[in-house]
C-alpha cells in the first residue's frame, strides 16, 4: 500500500483508473473502522462503459460512464450485521442500510420520490424560498433542490446545523467510548452515517457550490414556556409538563413563517421535509411542504445505478463522476475502496485512527488516498478471521494502539498533509502511431474547442502562469495540462519560459484565422505541429471515396478527426467512416457534380434528403459539406443550377450525422457540430431538409 | 419525402381535469355551445419530460428494441387516458430491465452533446438511465387517483 496522500476527486481520478486498467470491473467496499471488526462492507461492482469513442478510464470515470450493481437488501443485511459482528440482526441495520441508501440520492444517482404535489410544481417557474430541515439535508433532497430547481433560494435554520451538530458529538463521544464498545457499533455506525454525511452536504453547498444559503436565527419560540415542565404540584393535573416532543420541528417551522412574513405576498415558501408530522403541521399552518418520503434501503440495494443520468426537467445529461460517489462513501463510513480482480485497489479515508484534518482539507475536498498493486492471488474481502486488516497507510489492525487517534487540527508524523504529485509518466500518455511514416510520433489527446480557444487568449494575454493556463483550458490535472501544452510547442504555438507559458510570433496570426475563420491558414499554422502533419499526410492518401484508417491514433481518434474535419481535410459519414475531402471544384464543375448526385438519389418526387446528398459528395467526390454549401450559393447565384428546398421541420432522425465545423462566436472560435440531416445547415434561416436541384433556367 | 419516427421521446403525466366550475366552448357558428362533462376526460399536464438522447441506440438485439417500440405504442396520445395508467410505464420499465439484465442494451455514443463536450461527446447508456428516471417517476406518482401518462 502507498503512503496516504491528500486528493480531491478529480485529483485522484487517474489512480481510481489505474485500478480499472485491463478491463473487468471492481467491487466496492466500505469500512467504519472502529464499528466493522470483520472487515469491509460490499457495495457491490462497478465496471466502466465500453465504446470505441472513450476508451479512456479517467474520462469514463470522470464522466460518470460507469456501470454500479448493488447487492440485494437481504444481503446487504445480513453482510451488515455480520461486519458489525451482530449475532443477530437488530432494527438498527435496517436504520443503517436507510442511512448508506442516502449516499446514493445525495450523490444526485437517484432522486428523492417526492410527493406528487410537489413535483407537480417544479421547476419553479418564479423564485421561490425553500427552507429545508434536517432530513432534507442528510436524505438527499437539498442536494436535489439545489442541483435541479434553480430558481430556489436555500434557507437553512440553524437549528438544523445544530441537530447534525449534536449528531456529531453523539458520534464521537461513542466513538472515543473505551471498552463495551461492541454493543454500540451499530449506533456508532449510523451516527457515522449520518452526521459525517449531514456536514459534507452543508459543506459542500458551503464552500463548493455556487448555490446561495441562508442562515436563519436561532432564536426560542415564544410559546416555548407553555410547553417547559410544569413543576408546581398543584397544576400537574392539568397536563401542562409534558414537553413538546417536536421543539426542533417547530423552529424549523417558524424559521418558514418568518420568511414567508417578510417576503413579498408573491414569493412563495416551501418548506422541504421527509418528516410527516412536521409536513402536517406545515401544511395545517399554510406552509406548503416539499414533501418526500424517506429514503429506504430498497431504493438503492439491488439496483443498478450509473453516474451519468438526465435531469429530471430538462433532460439533459448529468455526471456524477466515480470518484465524488467513492468521496461520499468514504465521508460517510470513514473508508471506501474499490478493488479489481487481481487484487489492486485504490482507497480513500475521512477518518480513521491515522489521518488528520484540517479546514482546507474540506474547502479543497481532499481527502485521504492510497493505491495498491495487483497482488498474484486472493481475495482481501475474504481474509480468514483474525488477519488484520490494512488501512490506508498499510498499517494492519486500525484498532492496535500503536496508532492513536489524531484530535481534529493535530497532525501526526504519519498523517501530515501531504498534497499529491502527479508523476511524471503520467503527463504524457500518448497513443503513438503504427504506421511507417507517423512512427515515433506523439498523438495528444484534448478537446480541440478549448485548444482554439485558448490560442485567442493567449494572444490577447501574450504571457500566462501555468495555473492561470489550466483555468482557461478548463483542466485541473496536470496530465490534461500537458496534452494542450505538448501540442502547442509543437506547432511553435507556445513556449515556456521560467514556468510562464509565452506566446510565439505565429500565435497571433493563428489567433486571426481563428477569429475570422480563415480554415487555408488555420490548416498550414497546424501543420508545424508534426503530428498533425503525419495525420493531415495520412488523410490525403487514400484516393476519394475510400475510407481513412484512423485507428492508428489510439484514444487520439477523436481529437485528430475532429482537427480534420474542422480544416476541411475530411468529413466522417456515420456507419461508414471518414472520407478525405481535398476537393474544392470551381462552381461551374459543382454544379454539374451537385446535379449528377441529386438524380443519382431522386426516387421520382423530386426532392432528396440535403444531408443524403452532402453525404454523397463527401463520398463520391471529396467535397466537404463546408465547400459544399458555399458553393452551391455560388452556383445558384452565377446561374449555373437552380436550387429548391423544402421542410419547415428540423429532422432528427439521422442526427448521430453529424460533422464539426469551426465558427467564429462574438470573436471567439468555437466548434460546432452541424447535423446534416436537420434542414437547418445548407441556408441558414430556411428550411431546407429537402433539396432540389434543376438545370439552369433559359 | 417520408420522415421516420424520432426515438427520442416526449413524454408527459396527465390528471384528471375537474374544474370546480363548468366549462364552455364556442365550436363555430350555427354550432352548439359545448359544455364538457365528466365523460370528455378533461386531463391537465402536470409533468412534461424529454431526454436529449435516443434511447434505443444503446440497444443491440432488434427484437428487443421492437418489443419497446410495441410497449412504447400503448401510451400513444390516441388512446383513452384509462387504458394509459402507470401501470402500463411499469410495464415499459420492466420489459427494459429485462433487456438491460439481458445484456442487450449498453452504452453508445451520445448525439447530443452540450458544451465543451461537443467533439468528444462520450457514451451513455441511456436505457439504463432512462429506465432510472421511469421508475423514479412512476414511484412519485403512484398512488395519486387519475394519473395517466403519455408518450410520443
Amino acid at each position: 500500500m502507498n503512503e496516504g496522500v491528500l486528493m480531491s476527486p478529480r485529483e485522484a481520478a487517474p489512480k481510481i483508473a489505474e485500478v480499472f486498467e485491463g478491463g473487468g470491473r471492481c467491487s466496492v467496499a466500505a469500512r467504519e473502522d472502529r464499528a466493522f471488526p470483520n472487515g469491509w462492507f460490499p457495495l457491490g461492482n462497478v465496471s466502466l462503459a465500453s465504446g470505441d469513442l472513450s476508451d479512456d478510464p479517467i474520462i469514463l470515470a470522470s464522466n460518470g460512464a460507469f456501470d454500479w450493481r448493488l447487492p440485494g437488501t437481504t444481503e446487504a443485511r445480513s453482510k451488515l450485521s455480520g461486519c458489525l459482528g451482530l449475532e443477530k440482526e437488530n432494527d438498527n441495520v435496517g436504520r443503517a442500510l436507510a442511512d448508506i441508501a442516502s449516499i446514493g440520492v445525495r450523490t444526485g444517482l437517484l432522486h428523492p420520490v417526492f410527493d406528487p404535489a410537489s413535483l407537480e410544481e417544479m421547476p419553479f417557474r418564479r423564485s421561490t424560498t425553500v427552507v429545508a430541515d434536517t432530513s432534507g439535508v442528510l436524505q438527499g433532497a437539498l442536494d436535489f433542490v439545489v442541483r435541479h430547481l434553480p430558481k430556489a433560494r436555500v434557507k437553512v435554520p440553524a437549528i438544523v446545523q445544530m441537530e447534525i451538530a449534536n449528531s456529531t458529538d453523539r458520534f464521537f463521544k461513542l466513538r472515543r467510548a473505551r471498552g463495551g464498545n461492541e454493543k454500540r457499533r451499530d449506533r456508532e455506525l449510523i451516527e457515522h452515517l449520518k452526521s459525517q454525511g449531514g456536514q459534507r452536504t452543508l459543506m459542500r453547498l458551503e464552500v463548493q457550490g455556487d448555490t446561495e444559503i441562508e442562515r436563519t436565527w436561532l432564536l426560542g419560540d415564544p410559546l416555548r414556556s407553555a410547553f417547559q415542565p410544569e413543576r408546581d404540584p398543584g397544576l400537574s393535573n392539568l397536563n401542562l409538563s409534558v414537553p413538546i416532543a417536536a421543539y426542533v420541528d417547530r423552529l424549523i417551522l417558524e424559521a418558514a413563517r418568518r420568511h414567508q412574513a417578510e417576503s413579498g405576498p408573491g414569493h412563495r415558501v416551501r418548506l422541504l421535509t421527509g418528516d410527516q408530522g412536521l409536513a402536517r403541521m406545515a401544511l395545517s399552518e399554510g406552509i406548503p411542504p416539499l414533501y418526500f418520503r424517506s429514503v429506504e434501503a430498497a431504493d438503492f440495494f439491488g439496483g443498478r445505478l450509473t453516474g451519468q443520468t438526465f435531469d429530471p426537467f430538462t433532460g439533459q445529461i448529468r455526471r456524477t463522476p466515480l470518484p465524488v460517489v467513492l468521496w461520499e462513501i468514504a465521508t460517510a463510513f470513514g473508508s471506501a475502496r474499490l478493488e479489481n480482480e487481481n487484487g489492486g485497489s485504490f482507497i480513500v479515508s475521512a477518518l480513521g485512527e491515522g489521518p488528520s484534518w484540517s479546514p482546507y482539507h474540506s474547502v479543497e475536498d481532499l481527502l485521504w488516498c492510497g493505491s495498491t498493486a495487483a497482488r498474484a492471488s486472493g481475495d482481501p474481502s475474504n481474509r480468514p478471521p483474525g488477519q488484520p486488516a490494512v488501512d490506508l497507510f498499510g498499517r494492519s489492525d486500525p484498532s492496535s494502539a500503536a496508532f492513536p487517534e489524531a484530535p481534529p487540527g493535530d497532525e501526526s508524523p504519519a498523517g501530515r498533509p501531504r498534497r499529491s504529485r502527479p508523476s511524471r509518466d503520467t503527463g504524457s500518455e500518448v497513443a503513438r502511431a503504427g504506421g511507417p511514416r507517423a512512427r515515433n510520433l506523439v498523438f495528444y489527446r484534448f478537446t480541440v474547442g478549448r485548444l482554439l480557444r485558448f490560442i485567442c487568449v493567449l494572444d490577447d494575454e501574450q504571457e500566462m502562469t501555468p495555473l492561470r493556463a489550466m483555468d482557461i483550458l478548463e483542466t485541473r490535472h496536470p496530465r490534461g495540462r500537458d496534452e494542450y501544452r505538448h501540442f502547442l510547442s509543437s506547432a511553435n504555438l507556445v513556449s515556456v519560459v521560467n514556468g510562464s507559458w509565452r506566446a510565439e510570433p505565429s500565435t497571433g496570426a493563428v489567433s486571426a484565422a481563428l477569429r475570422n475563420e480563415r480554415i487555408g491558414e488555420l490548416r498550414d499554422a497546424l501543420r508545424e505541429a508534426p503530428s498533425f502533419t503525419a495525420f493531415a499526410d495520412r488523410v490525403e492518401q487514400p484516393p476519394v471515396g475510400r475510407v481513412v484508417d484512423l485507428s492508428y491514433l489510439g484514444r487520439a481518434t477523436t481529437t485528430y478527426r475532429t482537427l480534420g474535419e474542422i480544416t476541411l481535410l475530411c468529413a466522417p459519414v456515420r456507419g461508414e467512416g471518414v472520407y478525405p475531402t481535398p476537393a474544392a471544384p470551381n462552381p461551374e464543375t459543382f454544379a454539374q457534380v451537385a446535379r449528377e448526385r441529386f438524380s443519382e438519389l431522386d426516387r421520382g418526387d423530386g426532392l432528396v434528403s440535403a444531408g443524403a446528398w452532402l453525404e454523397s459528395l463527401i463520398r463520391s467526390d471529396g467535397i466537404h459539406p463546408e465547400r459544399a454549401r458555399r458553393l452551391l450559393d455560388e452556383a445558384s447565384d452565377r446561374g449555373f443550377l437552380r436550387r429548391f428546398t423544402e421542410g419547415s421541420t428540423l429532422q432528427v432522425r439521422f442526427d448521430d450525422h453529424v460533422v464539426h465545423v469551426l465558427r467564429s462566436d462574438s470573436g471567439e472560435p468555437v466548434v460546432r457540430p452541424i447535423h446534416l440531416y436537420r434542414g437547418d445547415y445548407l441556408i441558414p434561416g430556411k428550411a431546407s431538409a429537402s433539396l432540389r436541384i434543376e438545370e439552369p433556367g433559359p | 419525402m417520408a420522415v421516420e419516427a424520432s426515438a427520442r421521446l416526449r413524454l408527459s403525466i396527465w390528471r384528471d381535469f375537474a374544474p370546480s366550475r363548468r366549462f364552455g366552448a364556442w365550436d363555430g357558428e350555427g354550432k352548439p355551445h359545448q359544455v364538457p362533462g365528466s365523460d370528455l376526460d378533461l386531463q391537465e399536464e402536470v409533468y412534461s419530460w424529454q431526454p436529449r438522447e435516443d434511447f434505443l441506440d444503446g440497444i443491440s438485439d432488434g427484437e428487443a428494441r421492437r418489443r419497446l417500440e410495441d410497449r412504447l405504442q400503448l401510451l400513444d396520445p390516441s388512446h383513452p387516458p384509462s387504458k394509459r395508467r402507470l401501470d402500463i410505464l411499469d410495464s415499459f420499465v420492466s420489459e427494459a430491465e429485462r433487456i438491460l439484465e439481458s445484456g442487450d442494451a449498453g452504452f453508445s455514443p451520445i448525439l447530443n452533446p452540450s458544451g465543451d463536450d461537443e467533439d468528444a461527446p462520450g457514451t451513455i447508456d441511456s436505457l439504463l438511465a432512462l429506465t432510472l428516471h421511469l421508475k423514479w417517476l412512476s414511484r412519485c406518482f403512484a398512488d395519486r387517483p387519475g394519473v395517466s401518462v403519455s408518450i410520443r
